[in-house]
């Protein structure tokens, strides 16, 4: 999907992919049977990142994670995030660049502006520094699975 | 894309606060037409549809089986399909399971069904359980849990008994009953009534109701409440809630129609004829569904059985009241019984005697008392 990477081509137990029709299109992997009451909006180097997290937050954190991926960010193909949230009432945007004024934010004001119900927001992104070429250091300042379960069970559970 | 209509819960039933979704008759971005039906909702009176008045493609905010408050967005109608330009399941894909391999429990989950003791065959076929699903499945069970302690019990009770389902509205009606009764301290009184010489006023002056004393009933209890107030309030959280309206209710439960209270707005101020066309016009509206007044409009309850031959009874209180007035049926000598439930924690026994004490002279008196009838 990006960096080279494909997303849905792992066997996931119990999750279903499905993918958008068009030339950048949204994949989106959730719960086969059970309705999520958790999305997860992410994108580019972070989407593995965050499947990576999903069986920890079900299994501590009660939480069925709907992760959409996208894989163009203007214009934002809302209408899957809308829909996913009808039903979760819990959006969570990950992406590696700072959060501030970021992806993240658009999509949580692009999402608040058109739901009908309350919704609860959480954005995860980089630590507000410059992003350090050393890859330990790199580490630090990106999201990652503990810091990315750390934030979501302290926030949302 | 536009939204071309959008579908909110109407309030079918006032005593109701939500509803039931019970069928979604179409998938998010399947296309309707005008006069479709789009779904079906449960309320405590009865199953409705939900029809959209325009051509379009529905887009749900439900699903089947939601509790949903009344006056918010159920469906909206779109000029497009948003699924059109959205996701579409990949069907042939060979990473996508159809069925869920194993169940995954969650941590609380597991350790609330080990309190519980349930086991993982409960949940067969879901592909995820949280503690939520598991509290869920409690809930739903919750009846049939004493059952399960003996099973041989349950095997043996299946033979020999019918199980009904709650409706909606009996459910509701426990709900409401229950407000009041919950915490067991009401009590009752009846004081019996000669009630010969109001009959012949009834039979004489009373146009709608001729030979009923309800109409009586309620104009005397009307005025007399003003001098008992405490008949007029209702407990709440350590305090009694005075109202400073006389609205008297009268419950009602014809077939078909389920038990309501039907509420007659200051009644106090009202004469006999007024209370007669009022409580007419009120069954006329309850018998075509369209009871305006909500439960909170109504103060004080008065249920009346005289037609069924009952010689005495306790009412149960009406949520947010602090008592219940019931009429029971003339005997042979033409006396009958009026029993008060009252909510002991507003008021007590003497102050109830005193009133029906005072309703009784009122009562009996009626031919002087009442007779000004004013059309």
């Amino acid at each position: 999907l990006d960096y080279g990477r494909y997303v849905g081509f792992t066997e996931l137990n119990n999750y279903q992919t499905s993918v958008s029709n068009g030339t950048y299109p949204v994949v989106k992997i959730s719960p086969i049977l059970s309705q999520a009451n958790l999305t997860i909006v992410t994108y580019g180097g972070m989407c593995h990142e965050v499947l990576s997290c999903i069986d920890e937050l079900f299994y501590e954190h009660d939480f069925k994670s709907e992760i959409i991926v996208l894989s163009q960010i203007n214009p934002i193909n809302v209408e899957v995030i809308l829909d996913s949230v009808e039903t979760s009432r819990t959006l969570v945007v990950i992406e590696e660049g700072n959060p501030t004024g970021g992806i993240s934010s658009e999509v949580i004001a692009m999402v608040a502006q058109q739901v009908n119900h309350h919704v609860r927001y959480l954005k995860i992104g980089a630590l507000p520094v410059p992003i350090p070429a050393v890859k330990s250091l790199e580490n630090q300042v990106l999201p990652r699975k503990e810091r990315i379960i750390d934030t979501i069970s302290q926030k949302l559970s | 894309m536009k939204i071309l209509e959008q579908i909110y819960m109407p309030q079918e039933s006032v005593n109701d606060e939500d509803v039931v979704i019970v069928k979604l008759y179409f998938a998010s971005g399947d296309a309707v037409k005008n006069g479709d039906e789009v779904l079906e909702i449960e309320s405590s009176k009865r199953s409705m549809t939900l029809m959209s008045h325009t051509d379009g493609f529905v887009r749900y905010h439900c699903a089947e089986g939601d509790r949903v408050q009344i006056g918010s967005l159920v469906s909206e109608i779109m000029d497009e399909s948003h699924t059109s330009r959205t996701i579409e399941s990949v069907a042939q894909s060979s990473h996508e399971p159809k069925n869920a391999t194993q169940t995954f429990f969650s941590k609380n989950a597991k350790r609330l069904m080990e309190r519980k003791g349930l086991s993982e065959i409960e949940f067969q076929g879901k592909d995820f359980v949280n503690e939520q699903d598991v509290q869920f499945f409690l809930n739903a069970n919750q009846d049939k849990s004493p059952q399960q302690e003996n099973d041989s019990f349950t095997a043996s009770l299946k033979k020999q008994v019918r199980i009904e389902k709650l409706s909606a509205q009996k459910r509701r009606e426990i709900e409401y009953l229950s407000s009041v009764q919950a915490h067991g301290l009401n009590s009752s009184l009846s004081i019996s009534i000669n009630a010969a010489p109001v009959i012949h006023f009834s039979h004489t002056f009373l146009s709608l109701f001729k030979g009923s004393l309800l109409p009586i009933v309620m104009y005397e209890v009307a005025r007399l409440l003003k001098k008992y107030p405490k008949l007029n309030a209702f407990y709440n959280n350590g305090s009694i809630i005075y109202y400073e309206q006389i609205n008297i209710g009268l419950a009602v439960d014809l077939e078909d129609h389920g038990l309501q209270v039907l509420g007659i707005e200051q009644t106090d101020r009202l004469s006999m004829v007024k209370i007669e066309e009022e409580v007419l016009s009120q069954i006329q509206l309850y018998t075509k569904n369209s009871v305006k007044t909500s439960n909170a409009d109504i103060t004080f309850t008065i249920t009346d059985l005289s037609n069924e031959n009952i010689t005495t009874f306790s009412p149960l209180i009406n949520k947010d009241n602090g008592a219940i007035l019931g009429i029971s049926a003339l005997d042979h000598f033409r006396h009958m019984n009026l029993s008060l439930t009252f909510d002991h924690r507003i008021t007590e026994g003497k102050y109830v005697a005193r009133f029906m004490a005072e309703l009784k002279k009122r009562i009996e008196n009626g031919g002087n008392g009442i007779g000004k009838i004013k059309k």
